[in-house]
């Protein structure tokens, strides 16, 4: 093996050579002081850098930034409305683009400036209808799912509604109170996980 | 994604959230996470505390300005070296910051806890001694290398950022990235050899 060069020494401290290369790399330093002091300089730089000293951050720093702040509004969230507009938007200024972009090949292409803007139309048309073909059918769909989750949710209290007539008013009890207790437990898990209780301060 | 670091991601988006509803107290408890490391890289980038200081106060206030428009798909503290660099760019553009002499001392402790496991005591003392100096030479060191070769090697070495990390503040290729902070360290060893 040839002696090692600056950029697989750094790969090689960085833990960025293979297991082959790195065995390879190992076995050459056994045996090439050259190179085992050009790693050991290499890696003292590292050790060095990583001990650099803190800069010492006064006290007081965080509360100044909060004073600053606090004469500044709260930036308020991107609302859901803006977002859809800007989406819309985006897909307006996209169309319109690919449109003026096909009338200036076609033209250029040596079509009638006319004829352009008549193929255009017939294009954006059938976009239109074969995007309302979809959409009618994604709300099939949907219809179709929801008329089977209350079918679902039909049988399912039909069921207990059997369960109730052959079960006692304890044990009846007893059910509706461990389901609660499970649901509240439940809600209060998920609150907790996912941090529903923003107005909670922390200090 | 180690628990530790999930759990640290989730706190930041947490205050973030709470920030966004008008609670500046959150925002506050985000700068002092981060004002630390912030410190650290733009003491390095400005090279004078008092300077360094007023970016980073500065930086807090945009990333608090335009903080509705952060994605919590990303890191916040990739989000807000970001932010600094930019930051530190346009004002190297209008003016070059001012600069103190190399040989000054950086605050900050002396003694940080950097030791190096060797058995012999006597050993020890002398690469404890040696690492210290050889620290404050590569200070200065650092001080004298190119502002984007400097800015890399610092978020690699002083902020322990990952390739990947800088890669994506930068907006540049992991490759590229590496290939930079490689040449900052050898244009470190050299120097220091001198």
């Amino acid at each position: 093996m040839d002696c090692l060069s600056a950029e697989k020494i750094y790969r090689y401290l960085d833990g960025d050579l293979s297991a082959a290369e790195g065995a390879a790399l190992e076995a050459h330093l056994a045996v090439c002081s050259e190179c085992r002091t050009a790693v050991e300089a290499r890696r003292r730089i590292g050790e060095a850098a990583a001990c650099l000293p803190a800069f010492d951050v006064p006290a007081d720093f965080a509360a100044r930034v909060r004073e600053k702040i606090e004469s500044v509004p709260a930036p308020a969230p991107e609302s859901a409305r803006a977002n859809v507009l800007r989406w819309f938007g985006a897909a307006v200024a996209g169309v319109f683009g690919l449109g003026l972009t096909y009338v200036f090949v076609a033209v250029l292409s040596g079509t009638d400036l006319s004829q352009a803007f008549i193929r255009l139309n017939g294009i954006l048309w059938g976009a239109v209808r074969g995007s309302a073909y979809y959409a009618v059918k994604g709300l099939k769909i949907v219809v179709l799912t929801v008329e089977v989750f209350v079918r679902i949710a039909g049988r399912a209290l039909e069921t207990l509604q059997a369960m109730t007539a052959i079960v006692g008013p304890e044990i009846q009890a007893f059910v509706v109170g461990t389901t609660l207790l499970l649901l509240i437990a439940g809600a209060l898990w998920l609150r907790r996980r996912y941090s529903f209780a923003e107005n909670r301060h922390e200090n | 994604m180690p628990e530790d670091l999930k759990s640290s991601v989730t706190d930041d988006q947490r205050l973030i959230r709470r920030a966004l509803r008008g609670d500046r107290k959150a925002f506050e408890m985000i700068v002092r996470k981060y004002q630390q490391p912030l410190l650290n890289y733009i003491g390095r980038m400005v090279r004078e505390r008092e300077q360094a200081l007023d970016v980073s106060q500065e930086v807090f206030l945009r990333a608090y300005a335009s903080l509705a428009s952060y994605r919590p798909e990303y890191k916040f503290n990739t989000w807000l070296f970001r932010i600094a660099s930019n930051y530190l760019i346009d004002s190297w553009r209008k003016k070059k910051p001012a600069t103190v002499s190399l040989d000054q001392p950086l605050e900050g402790g002396d003694d940080d806890g950097c030791y190096l496991q060797v058995a012999d005591e006597a050993a020890s003392v002398a690469r404890t001694l040696e690492m210290k100096e050889l620290r404050t030479r590569l200070e200065a060191a650092v001080g004298r290398l190119p502002p984007h070769f400097r800015e890399l090697f610092v978020w690699r070495h002083v902020n322990g950022l990952s390739y990947e990390e800088m890669a994506e503040i930068k907006g540049l290729p992991v490759g590229t990235v590496k290939n930079r902070v490689f040449q900052a360290k050898e244009m470190l060893r050299r120097r220091l050899e001198e």
